[in-house]
């Protein structure tokens, strides 16, 4: 185990959300993690490429398993919901599918490469919880996020399905809140927490995704919380940049900010709002800024 | 909307057929019919997927395989039912098996086949040969039947449930009276024939594997119009089944050979009993005689703490590849949780009762599913006479298929030139009479509830006319069922005023029709006076070939039972031939 | 420690004689091994003669008795009971009664194209399946239409909202198996494009709450394939999943400022100006030709390989 990771930024982490980039290396540094970037790692291809060209999903991303490995790195972090479903998925059919295997190692030696299958793959929020625990990081917390009223927003991929996910129970999701409390927060606990967030449906038909992605945000403004977390690039996305057009959709202001969990654990361990990328998001977290800026 | 006289509106549906049931049978008559062009409706009581078709075990018998024949079918299904089947009804099921059987694969299932391309064919329990087919062949063959019936433009009814027939002035029957409780509104459908396909009666016992909606309804519908019925105390237990608690109650675990060569049965004194019943063959002796044993060292106070015997697997080898009946019902893991592990992989003994299973006789057909009434066709479990007494495994889900297809093409036929109309009087006064009876349960100071007398008769039906009979029992129970039609019908209503999927309401007409079916078994197996197959009596207990290679004949004139029987249709191989085998 | 006798809350509602749902609570003596089944049929047999609940196979084959307990989704003929239950109908589906939700008539149901006779009615089946094949088949066919899935659909429910229809994970998993069994499977293919699968926002509460495990959301997507494959899906969709597959054959990373110019065309993207303005002026617009990766060129190959071959 130890503290040394495969770190799978993404594809989102560095272009729409570069904050979110920026908040986990600060984050990961202060915690003494030691963070490989996987530099020639690929996209994972989302749930584009593993529904339309299956096999291509599976070597690309059992290439960027077997970077890792060759690296002898036992644990590849994201920090996306979407691109963990997805080279889970993978990982878990080259786990047990010996065909599957098979035929991923078979164009990986083309390159020189060679997947043993003896990677996990794992969000930054587990390895948080799992691995740093979040006692330790109590002890750490410089700054308790004592009036914070954080909103839990945990979302799909993260959750579902749990037996390729399988960290928190989709039924009763417990990680974002037991670390609200850890960093001093109170969690703001509301219904449509484990909801999708439509963003993949944003370029299908805008205004429905609009609508769902404002419901939620509604949701958790209605349980008096002050900001929304999330665990996913692209939720954020969807909720926070794209918030102006469902405030227009639904005709409604909401202005509910939504930082990523890295932020969220930064404040608590001191850095600005500056210096985990507050600035940068669209709907601005005001009071967080003003607050904890020093 | 048909409007009868004083003022009574009734929604009358036209078809030219008219199936009541979506089993099996039902749905492939409906496919066959509409294949014809005609205007076919199916009328369910339950939803569809359901009844009986929808639990059985999935596997289905024809002479399909390189080293198997019909003859051989035939001699195995004959012997099966201890040589009083009709023959001729064999003959024109084995015949026809594989062609009806295959089509399914063609209507879109899939069945196991080998890796060459060849049909992975089973040895069902009885047979001689490897014919039985597995894959799908229950709930998934219903989804299917009824995506072709639909496609070829049937409509098909749930929650439809069929109180009575409508015959004309010429006693023709001609369509039916339901009440649709899923809209709590009484309708009438008039037809050209009516084909009944209304399966299983488990439910009028304590102990069934069967649906909730299977109390043998066809059973009473077809005694109303005064149809002849075969071989009525033919019941089939199965010997094992699950006897607590009661999500799992009934549902089967097979016999002795599933768990491998040397399963023992035992009593609460640790006695293997099967020895005592069957020396040669101890556990591995047929279903019926197991299932007798199994009762009698219940009743006679051997029996577990939850009212079965013990299957001792343990002698067994392991590597046999265990049965797994639960995964059947798709619930290993909460039987491993209430078991425990080591019971639910039969590890350790495990308590097992006998538990009603198929109605083995039923309303005679000919070899076109013609009844004696015209008009009226059958198919399926609620025809006879096919097993004889005792069915083959897997016989079933081929007979639905043969039979469901024969009684739809015969009907569709029949039903040309027939178009009966609410505006006779006759069909007229049967509507209105009937919707009376059926709203009327509402009224009035009648208060008792239905699923109070509902577990009354099966309770009387499992102590009576269950797995094992004898002559004063059948007659203490047909006393019961003649005293409980007068309490009944002075004391049971329905309290409530809902009309949309009431099952109190289902209930209360159920029972009169339950009352009619334990009758009729209940008079069928007091008349024979023998013990063969499934059909075991104490004050009886030998086979008895000089007298009884027969069937019994019941029929209903004017509400009163005539009893009588005839001989068994042997025309097509002596029965001499087939003992000797 | 058990208790002798649970307390359960129900929620009661007719619509024809209730304003709103009203939530009662009732105690029934615990059996040992009951599943919440059995508490309804107590309830019925002993107490409340109108309870409106539907059960019929006791063996998760019928579909019928699905409804929620204490909020989640369960078959309750396999559903054990636990303290303090409560009981309420499958949410986002007309109520009927009690707890029984509209299941639709048989014929919308089970086979909703019947109505329009595609054609490749009445033909047959194919015959031969690969081993493979026939599990996954089977699989799909085993839906019992208990309408769990289509409960927890966060885009089903969208629908009420108006605009485009989507049909709704239990349809399209049916048409996934009319697709794999039918000899000519295009008539279905074209009725699942119909049907909207670009709608589903792939949040798998469909694949995690199946009682069967039929991994709806896993149909769909198997579905989109088979239309992508055909040129059939719908353009928006179709020109995501082309950008994204562009995009990672070019340079092993996706290229969002692309993909939406791919979406929306030069022309079409300009409506997306005033957000990108904003997106800018946050420091969050992607760049175009978002970096290729290292070694981008040792993927490439493979990648344009396997795209030739599919």
């Amino acid at each position: 185990m130890g503290n040394r990771y495969a770190y799978f930024q993404g594809c989102a982490a560095r272009q729409s959300c570069p904050e979110l980039n920026k908040s986990t290396l600060l984050v990961a540094k202060r915690l003494g993690w030691e963070l490989v970037t996987l530099e020639c790692g690929a996209c994972t291809g989302a749930r584009d490429l593993i529904e339309a060209q299956p096999e291509m999903a599976m070597v690309l991303n059992a290439r960027t398993l077997a970077l890792a490995e060759a690296q002898g790195l036992e644990t590849v972090m994201t920090v996306c919901s979407t691109c963990t479903i997805t080279l889970r998925q993978v990982n878990k059919m080259l786990k047990e599918n010996t065909s599957a295997l098979e035929r991923s190692n078979q164009e990986l030696s083309r390159i020189g490469l060679r997947y043993n299958a003896t990677v996990e793959v794992r969000h930054f929020l587990w390895v948080l919880i799992a691995d740093y625990g979040l006692d330790r990081l109590k002890e750490q917390v410089k700054r308790p996020l004592s009036d914070l009223s954080v909103a839990p927003y945990y979302g799909c991929h993260i959750l579902r399905p749990s037996d390729v996910l399988g960290f928190d129970d989709p039924d009763n999701p417990r990680s974002l809140h037991n670390l609200i409390t850890a960093l001093g927060g109170s969690p703001a606990d509301f219904s449509s927490q484990a909801d999708c967030c439509g963003f993949h449906m944003m370029t299908i038909d805008e205004n429905r995704a609009a609508r769902h992605a404002g419901g939620l945000l509604v949701d958790a403004q209605q349980q008096g919380a002050d900001v929304m977390v999330t665990a996913c690039p692209l939720c954020h996305i969807s909720m926070d940049s794209w918030q102006p057009k469902s405030e227009r959709v639904m005709k409604r202001k909401i202005g509910m900010p939504v930082i990523h969990v890295a932020q969220l654990v930064g404040l608590a361990l001191g850095f600005s709002p500056r210096e985990l990328g507050l600035e940068q998001h669209i709907i601005r977290p005001v009071e967080i800024i003003a607050n904890y800026s020093r | 909307m048909w409007e009868g006289s004083g003022g009574v509106e009734v929604e009358v549906l036209e078809s030219d057929v008219l199936i009541i049931g979506a089993g099996g049978a039902g749905l492939r008559a409906a496919l066959e019919a509409s294949k014809l062009g005609l205007r076919v409706t199916v009328l369910s009581k339950g939803p569809v997927p359901g009844g009986a078709t929808s639990v059985s075990g999935g596997v289905i018998q024809a002479a399909v395989g390189p080293d198997d024949s019909p003859e051989q079918h035939f001699r195995d299904t004959v012997v099966g039912g201890r040589f009083v089947n009709n023959q001729r009804l064999v003959q024109a099921f084995v015949k026809n098996a594989p062609q009806k059987v295959l089509d399914l694969e063609r209507y879109g299932c899939a069945f196991d086949r080998k890796e060459d391309g060849s049909l992975d064919l089973r040895m069902p329990s009885g047979a001689t040969r490897k014919r039985g087919i597995e894959g799908e062949v229950n709930s998934n063959v219903q989804k299917i039947l009824a995506q072709r019936a639909l496609e070829g433009g049937a409509r098909i009814h749930e929650f439809m449930m069929v109180t009575r027939l409508l015959r004309d002035d010429k006693g023709r029957v001609c369509g039916a009276t339901a009440v649709n409780f899923a809209k709590g509104l009484f309708v009438a459908f008039v037809a050209g024939a009516v084909i009944l396909a209304t399966g299983a009666a488990g439910r009028l016992y304590s102990v069934t594997a069967c649906p909730r909606s299977s109390t043998g309804d066809g059973v009473s519908l077809a005694r109303q119009v005064n149809a002849r019925f075969v071989n009525l105390e033919m019941m089939q237990f199965i010997p094992l089944a699950y006897t607590y608690p009661e999500f799992i109650k009934g549902f089967t675990l097979g016999e002795a050979p599933n768990y491998g060569h040397h399963t023992r049965f035992l009593n609460s004194k640790g006695e293997r009993y099967m020895l005592k019943y069957d020396a040669k063959r101890a556990e591995y002796a047929t279903r019926d005689v197991a299932a007798r044993a199994g009762y009698v060292e219940v009743q006679e106070g051997r029996g577990s703490p939850h009212g079965g015997v013990w299957v001792d697997t343990s002698a067994n080898d392991r590597k046999d590849g265990l049965y797994q009946p639960h995964k059947l019902a798709d619930r290993y893991q909460m039987i491993v949780d209430f078991y425990g592990s080591a019971k639910a992989n039969f590890e350790e003994p495990f308590e097992a009762t006998p538990s009603a299973l198929f109605l083995i006789g039923g309303v005679e057909i000919d070899t076109e599913c013609r009844t004696n009434v015209p008009g009226l066709f059958a198919a399926g479990e609620v025809a006879a006479n096919l097993h004889g007494a005792n069915r083959l495994g897997a016989n079933a889900l081929a007979e639905i298929q043969v039979f469901g297809s024969i009684a739809g093409v015969n009907a569709a036929l029949d039903s040309r030139g027939n178009s009966p109309t609410p505006s006779n009087p006759a069909i007229g006064s049967q509507i209105t009479d009937e919707k009376s009876a059926v709203l009327e349960l509402f009224e009035g100071p009648r208060k008792r509830r239905a699923c109070e007398f509902k577990h009354d008769i099966q309770r009387i039906m499992w102590d009576c006319v269950g797995v094992v009979r004898e002559g004063k029992k059948l007659q203490t129970a047909l006393a019961e069922f003649q005293r409980l039609r007068e309490v009944v019908r002075d004391e049971v209503g329905v309290t409530t005023e809902t009309r949309r999927y009431n099952y109190d309401w289902v209930e209360a007409l159920e029972i009169p029709k339950m009352l009619d079916v334990g009758e009729m078994m209940a008079a069928a197996a007091l008349s024979r006076t023998e013990s063969r197959g499934a059909h075991y009596r104490t004050d009886f207990p030998q086979e008895d070939d000089a007298n009884w290679l027969r069937e019994t004949v019941v029929q209903d004139f004017g509400g009163k039972l005539a009893v009588t029987s005839q001989p068994v249709d042997m025309s097509v191989t002596p029965i001499v031939e087939l003992q000797s085998i | 420690m058990q208790s002798e006798i649970l307390t359960v809350v129900v929620e009661r509602y007719d619509p024809e004689r209730d304003k709103a749902p009203r939530l009662v609570t009732y105690r029934v003596p615990r059996q040992e091994g009951m599943v919440v089944a059995d508490v309804l049929l107590y309830l019925y047999e002993h107490e409340v003669p109108d309870l409106g609940f539907l059960w019929e196979c006791r063996t998760r084959r019928c579909g019928t008795c699905a409804m929620r307990v204490n909020g989640h989704p369960v078959l309750t003929c396999s559903e054990p009971v636990r303290e303090d239950m409560r009981i309420s109908p499958l949410e986002g589906l007309p109520v009927v009664r009690d707890l029984i939700v509209d299941r639709q008539e048989l014929q919308e149901r089970l086979a909703p194209w019947a109505g329009e006779t595609l054609d490749g009615s009445g033909k047959d089946a194919r015959i031969l399946l690969e081993p493979g094949e026939i599990a996954h088949y089977r699989a799909l066919s085993e839906c019992i239409d208990c309408f769990i899935c289509d409960s927890v659909c966060p885009a089903l429910a969208e629908n009420a909202k108006g605009g485009p229809q989507f049909a709704g994970p239990r349809r399209l998993i049916r048409l996934e198996a009319q697709v794999q069994r039918r000899a000519e499977p295009l008539p279905w293919l074209m009725y699942a494009a119909q049907s909207n699968p670009s709608l589903c926002t792939r949040c798998f509460a469909c694949t995690e709450e199946c009682p069967r495990e039929l991994r709806p959301a896993e149909a769909i997507g198997s579905l989109t394939k088979r239309l992508y494959d055909r040129h059939e899906l719908d353009p928006h969709k179709t020109a995501h999943i082309t950008s994204f597959v562009r995009s990672i054959l070019r340079g092993a990373w996706l290229d969002e400022f692309r993909l939406l110019v791919d979406i929306y065309g030069i022309v079409g993207v300009a409506k997306f100006i005033p957000q990108a303005l904003r997106m800018l002026r946050h420091r969050k617009l992607p760049k175009p030709h978002f970096g290729k990766t290292a070694q981008a060129s040792d993927i490439q190959t493979i990648l344009q390989d396997l795209d030739n071959r599919s």
